[in-house]
């Protein structure tokens, strides 16, 4: 793949050429599909490290929470807890920022450059484009964040001296799974809104709106007088509960790690909604004219 | 437009903006809203909104006391001047611990509870989000965990030092309204009394004072601070007396909190000069606090046992 100036061109012959060449059957039709996907996200994830979003996002991040554990009071060395509660409020600010941006923008851009037409040209169906967008968005995410978290569990340990790992763990996974969710509600929107500006702003209130709200909608659906208790109490099932997912508290005040079990469900709710999500872009998207 | 014609419009609004700020920046100077009479950027920056910011961090530190369990707006929340955190810190007012947290409500709510503090601790306490450890629970037969478990969490309550974690949001609300005594004194509190901070509670303190002179709460914890930490009889004396002095001048004992510092200063002046020696001015505090106490019948007892012991005195 190369890429010129704002533009996505992809090299068939170096990236996808390849791809179910020798192989026949169910087998080769799912060799070849997973390929496509992953040869897709490759391209993603190459985009997102050749640009500079993640780098200028880590590096404030960085700065900001240096600076901010630098400050003195009281001459107490070792107070720690705010310094890690800013550092992951940037770093939830900073993630959401690359996930949404970075998703809403790929399928509109191939559109937009017309490179589409070439990639649907190929032995690659509409439904592995949305997987392998989606599947790169996630990816080069996911790494994002464990860079990101890297820095905070050694932020944390030269304060402290603690090395929590199960709990940063267990919080780096649920927020990439949370933001998996983002993600393919995000490339869902690039489907739906007319412009990537349009989807970014939406998807951000959406999911503010749930991380500040998500808890709470229940509690203000039963002081309200019916239909209007059943309307909202029935939003409250259906959306999905992306604030589970904020454990920063918990990592920040030194909580015990959440049950394996519990964790592990949490994770099977984000696959699910992150599921439902992509399969409405692949069903939208077959249907959707490309020109 | 004609192009002759642009040069002139340029200099003539060129000329009536000059004129403008001629007239409005000697108004703007005078006027009182402006925020230029401040040399305080955060003061400059916000404005009166400051106060909100402190009052939010004021109360983020007594999330910070509770581990992060802390109600959201949606539940019975304590009321800001009355938090958990000051507890004996001296400010004279009510506080309470948070609300027991009910049964969930549905599923995601019980499931959601894994997911952030939902275990009554304070700063100390060891955590861990299984309710067996909340508060109200009473250890019985059925339970999974042993005894033992909760012995080793108090036994880690002494020594984590813990508590230093609220400073920040205190040194953040002082900061953002320096006028607001309970940041200074609930700091101070933690300060001198779990963190082995004397210098920097007395420093603290001083700091509240030169922003609010004479207030009697401020002066009261200063008092507290010569009597406890450096065992300056004297200079408690005088600087509880100046406090009690202040009060009178300043407020009444109609508002449940200014009564509770009152009587505070006064049994701890009381005490003083018992523990002095001088009986019939521990008395003629005691009577002082007979007027507005409603425990009347105690305090009289205690004032007969000191006038019979001031009685050979004299």
């Amino acid at each position: 793949m190369s890429a010129t100036t704002g533009k996505t061109i992809i090299d068939f012959r170096h990236d996808i050429a390849p791809i179910g060449s020798g192989l026949s059957g169910h087998a080769s039709a799912v060799s070849s599909a997973f390929n496509n996907i992953s040869a897709i996200g490759g391209v993603v994830v190459k985009e997102l490290l050749r640009r500079k979003d993640f780098y200028v996002l880590f590096v404030l991040t960085a700065i900001i929470t240096v600076v901010m554990g630098s400050v003195n009071f009281f001459n107490e060395t070792k107070i720690v807890r705010y310094v890690k509660e800013l550092c992951l409020l940037l770093i939830w600010v900073s993630s959401l920022v690359i996930a949404v941006t970075t998703a809403a923008r790929q399928i509109p851009f191939e559109r937009e450059n017309r490179t589409l037409f070439p990639l649907l040209a190929k032995p690659v169906t509409r439904a592995q484009v949305v997987l392998g967008k989606f599947w790169g968005c996630w990816l080069a995410v996911g790494l994002a964040l464990a860079v990101f978290y890297v820095f905070f569990l050694v932020l944390g340990a030269t304060r402290d001296g603690e090395w929590p790992i199960a709990q940063t763990f267990q919080a780096l996974t649920l927020h990439w799974f949370m933001l998996g969710v983002v993600i393919a509600m995000t490339v869902l929107g690039s489907l739906v809104f007319a412009a990537p500006s349009s989807n970014n702003t939406i998807t951000f209130v959406f999911v503010l709106g749930i991380l500040l709200m998500g808890r709470h909608l229940n509690k203000v659906a039963l002081r309200l007088d019916e239909p209007s208790q059943t309307l909202l109490y029935s939003i409250y099932y259906v959306v999905p509960h992306l604030e589970l997912y904020d454990v920063r508290d918990l990592l920040v005040h030194g909580w015990s790690s959440i049950p394996w079990l519990v964790w592990l469900g949490a994770l099977a709710y984000a696959v699910v909604y992150a599921g439902l999500f992509l399969l409405g872009a692949c069903v939208l998207f077959k249907r959707k004219s490309v020109n | 437009m004609p192009r002759g014609r642009a040069p002139f419009i340029g200099g003539l609004l060129l000329a009536l903006g000059l004129g403008l700020v001629t007239w409005l920046e000697p108004w703007y100077q005078s006027w009182s809203g402006s925020r230029t009479g401040s040399a305080n950027l955060l003061s400059v920056a916000l404005g009166d909104s400051r106060r909100l910011f402190a009052k939010h961090f004021y109360v983020k530190a007594d999330a910070y006391f509770h581990s992060g369990y802390y109600p959201s707006i949606f539940d019975q929340r304590p009321d800001e001047d009355k938090l958990h955190m000051a507890a004996n810190a001296g400010s004279g007012n009510h506080q309470e611990d948070l609300p027991a947290r009910g049964q969930p409500n549905d599923w995601i709510d019980r499931f959601g509870r894994y997911f952030h503090p939902s275990v009554h601790t304070h700063l100390g306490d060891a955590k861990c989000n299984d309710p067996h450890h909340a508060h109200e629970h009473v250890h019985g037969p059925d339970c999974k965990h042993d005894d033992n478990d909760h012995d080793a969490h108090d036994g880690a309550k002494a020594e984590t030092r813990e508590q230093r974690e609220l400073l920040p949001w205190l040194k953040l609300a002082a900061t953002l309204d320096p006028d607001r005594p309970e940041t200074y004194i609930t700091a101070a509190y933690w300060l001198r009394s779990h963190l082995d901070k004397v210098a920097e509670a007395e420093q603290f303190i001083r700091e509240g004072l030169q922003h609010i002179p004479g207030e009697p709460e401020l002066l009261f914890e200063l008092g507290r601070i010569y009597r406890e930490n450096h065992k300056d009889i004297n200079r408690s004396r005088r600087i509880w007396q100046a406090s009690l002095s202040q009060f009178r001048k300043t407020r009444t004992t109609e508002e449940t909190e200014d009564l509770l510092l009152y009587a505070q200063m006064l049994i701890n002046l009381a005490k003083l000069e018992e523990e002095a020696g001088d009986y019939a001015k521990a008395a003629d505090y005691l009577k002082d606090l007979l007027v507005v106490s409603p425990n009347k019948a105690a305090l009289q007892k205690s004032i007969d046992a000191l006038t019979a012991k001031a009685a050979p005195q004299k």
